[in-house]
């Protein structure tokens, strides 16, 4: 009968023990080893430096589990999306590699290199993101996924402008620098002048749409190019200065949304950090204590279960300290788990906080720069139209209609 | 070619006076609109010229953007006499322009002029069309130079603005948890947790300043507030329990985490737990 009873409550103990032990969050994942920023050490030749667009990211989604997406919303993920790439985009252009660095609005035409990111996991300590890098001739360079931890969560190490994923960018950075330095001495002169082709084909597709083809694959190459003096195409580099100029306008825009938004972000991570870090503590202190309680009472039933009369009676004040204490154990142990729920609540109104001061700004920026693009593309279409009489009045031809590029 | 823009302007000119109403519909509005940036182009343009200030090229180019104009208000006169059964307001000057004009017979006038008149006609509305863009960049580019990032305005003035405060609290309330830890630290009674209970309130207050949903902050600012609060009840401390100046760690932490119970009947079983203690340790 004894054993038996035992036996039942071995089960139990053992299974909360288990439980507990479960309970502990199980941190830390494989981190991105830290990096220094590679920079270039000469100068490149005009002729060989490439522009970069970084598109926004794509947010992507948050955690379907509860407990990994605590504290963190869509609006966040919306700030983020936009933040990233203007850091990235002051991270390159402090190597050297690249001439013009600019960030985009997605789908935007006419670039160089273009770089787009996608958010997997974002929460302040631990960021994860998709990179692709594309050029104009439709080459995808790569896709790669770099992951990794805040390195200085306190950001006490951390220069003026250093972002707690600075490694990350820093990363990314090197793997463009490095794929951009593989490529063979005529590459780049390729590609910008199909960036150059596919712009002028875009805005002039009577006149320049046979210049360049495209394959099934979405790769382009050039087939001829326009003569240096021909008028159209001097129209459409002036054209293309006017969409440059565009670009930095809209990057001024990111670039206002990127400072204002800068030191919130900084301190939502810092302080949802501290929160997170406090809320695994909790957890694990409660496991562990509700672990020891059980084993403490444990101990006792099998001295009362398995020790002669003898033990039983040189053992009575001990077992009884550690049933109680056991149970008290346990006890303080609820009461961390408890104290958990507070961390939790921290951590959703620091969550809720930060939104309330992002989601203004990134309505703001969104509603400039779709003003300005969408006024943009407009005078785009104006000008198309223009072009087109232009060159059929120069040419005689009549406008025949052609694919866009 | 410019004898007969000039003629077009001065006409236009000669309509300055007259009253631009309230349009009804959104075709007369552009129209009404498109008027009055002509007949403010044409009066720059006169004011210009007569001061010597245009260049050749720039003459040019603010003739073909007042041709430019000229065109969309014509257009529009056309659209509006199509579309419209009501008579043209008297404000616009669409019957003289659609009865001077030879278009208005059926005539296109494009065929009257050489095909290089025709090019060129085409390149100055381009041109003129990429100077208003090149403009609206400009206005754009003051713009974002105008607004100062917000953040680096309350760098420099501290505090003040409301933004600033919400951000104080934030970083305020970073420090207070990293100083808090849990709460069996704080219940050492250590001068830290002391600390910790003061700047608590201090979240609390800029919590509530920020978004009005105090609740939540104030919820988790109590556990710093608790600890190390020794000596003092929280309001929901049943009275017959004493203030606690005496307890010891265990006392301390029984109070502590009947303090921190939401459910009513495991508090008053805590408190019980402490009152026993109490009384065998009394």
């Amino acid at each position: 009968m004894h054993v038996r009873i035992f036996k039942n409550i071995l089960t139990i103990l053992i299974s909360t023990v288990l439980v507990a032990g479960c309970a502990t969050t199980n941190y830390g994942r494989d981190v991105a080893p830290e990096a220094t920023l590679d920079k270039a050490v000469v100068e490149l030749p005009e002729q060989q430096i490439l522009d970069v667009w970084i598109e926004l990211f794509d947010p992507g989604e948050l955690p379907e589990k509860e407990t990994e997406s605590l504290g963190l919303y869509p609006e966040i993920r919306a700030a983020e999306a936009r933040f990233m790439p203007a850091h990235l985009r002051q991270v390159m252009e402090k190597t050297g590699y690249w001439g013009a660095v600019r960030v985009v609005p997605r789908d935007t035409i006419g670039a160089e290199v273009l770089v787009g990111g996608k958010i997997i996991e974002s929460d302040g300590e631990y960021l994860e993101i998709d990179i692709t890098a594309r050029d104009a001739t439709g080459k995808i360079w790569y896709t790669r996924t770099y992951q990794g931890h805040a390195d200085d969560q306190q950001g006490q190490n951390r220069g003026e402008g250093e972002d707690s994923f600075e490694h990350i960018y820093y990363a990314i950075a090197n793997d463009l620098a490095e794929f951009r330095l593989s490529l063979d001495e005529k590459d780049p002169v390729t590609i910008r002048r199909i960036a150059e082709m596919r712009f002028a084909a875009d805005m002039l597709p009577d006149a320049f749409s046979d210049h360049i083809q495209m394959d099934d694959q979405r790769s382009y190459s050039l087939v001829r190019l326009p003569a240096e003096d021909d008028p159209a195409f001097q129209r459409v580099q002036i054209i293309r200065d006017r969409d440059f100029q565009l670009i930095d306008t809209l990057n001024g825009y990111y670039e206002n949304f990127y400072r204002e938004l800068e030191i919130p972000y900084d301190e939502w991570r810092k302080a949802r950090n501290i929160e997170a870090e406090a809320l695994r503590e909790a957890k694990s202190k409660a496991a562990k204590r509700k672990a020891l309680g059980a084993l403490a009472i444990l101990g006792a039933i099998a001295i009362e279960v398995f020790g002669g009369q003898n033990t039983r009676a040189s053992t009575s004040s001990a077992r009884d300290v550690m049933i109680l204490g056991g149970a008290y154990s346990i006890k303080r142990g609820m009461d961390m788990s408890a104290e958990s729920e507070i961390h939790r609540a921290a951590i959703e109104e620091l969550g809720d906080s930060f939104v309330s001061e992002a989601r203004p700004l990134v309505i703001e920026v969104d509603g400039e720069t779709l003003e300005l693009k969408g006024s943009a593309e407009e005078q785009y279409k104006q000008w198309r139209e223009l072009m087109r009489k232009i060159y059929a009045s120069e040419t005689g031809l009549e406008p025949v209609s052609i694919r866009a590029y | 070619m410019r004898n007969y823009i000039v003629n077009v302007i001065l006409a236009f000119s000669l309509m300055l006076s007259v009253p631009i109403t309230r349009a009804e519909g959104e075709l007369l509005q552009r129209v009404r609109a498109d008027y009055a940036t002509l007949t403010q182009a044409t009066a720059d343009f006169e004011s210009a010229r007569a001061s010597g200030a245009l260049t050749d090229t720039e003459a040019a180019d603010f003739i073909g953007w007042i041709n430019h104009l000229i065109t969309q208000v014509l257009n529009g006169c056309r659209d509006l006499a199509h579309e419209s059964l009501e008579p043209i307001p008297a404000d616009l000057p669409c019957s003289e322009i659609l009865g001077s004009r030879p278009s208005s017979a059926g005539i296109d006038i494009s065929s009257e002029r050489t095909s290089e008149e025709q090019t060129q006609g085409l390149v100055d509305q381009l041109h003129a069309a990429l100077g208003k863009f090149d403009e609206e960049l400009l206005q754009e580019q003051e713009k974002i130079k105008a607004q100062t990032p917000r953040s680096d305005a309350q760098d420099s003035s501290g505090a003040g603005g409301a933004e600033g405060e919400a951000r104080e609290s934030m970083e305020q309330y970073a420090g207070d948890s990293a100083d808090s830890e849990t709460g069996e630290q704080g219940a050492q009674g250590t001068d830290e947790g002391e600390y910790d209970a003061a700047s608590g309130s201090q979240v609390a207050e800029g919590s509530a300043g920020e978004d009005g949903d105090k609740n939540q902050r104030q919820t988790a600012s109590s556990s710093t507030t608790t600890i190390g609060s020794a000596g003092q009840n929280l309001p929901g401390t049943p009275d017959d329990i004493p203030d606690g100046s005496d307890d010891d760690v265990v006392a301390r932490q029984i109070r502590e985490a009947a303090e921190k119970e939401t459910d009513p009947e495991l508090r008053e079983k805590l408190w019980e737990e402490y009152r026993r203690y109490k009384a065998g340790t009394g």
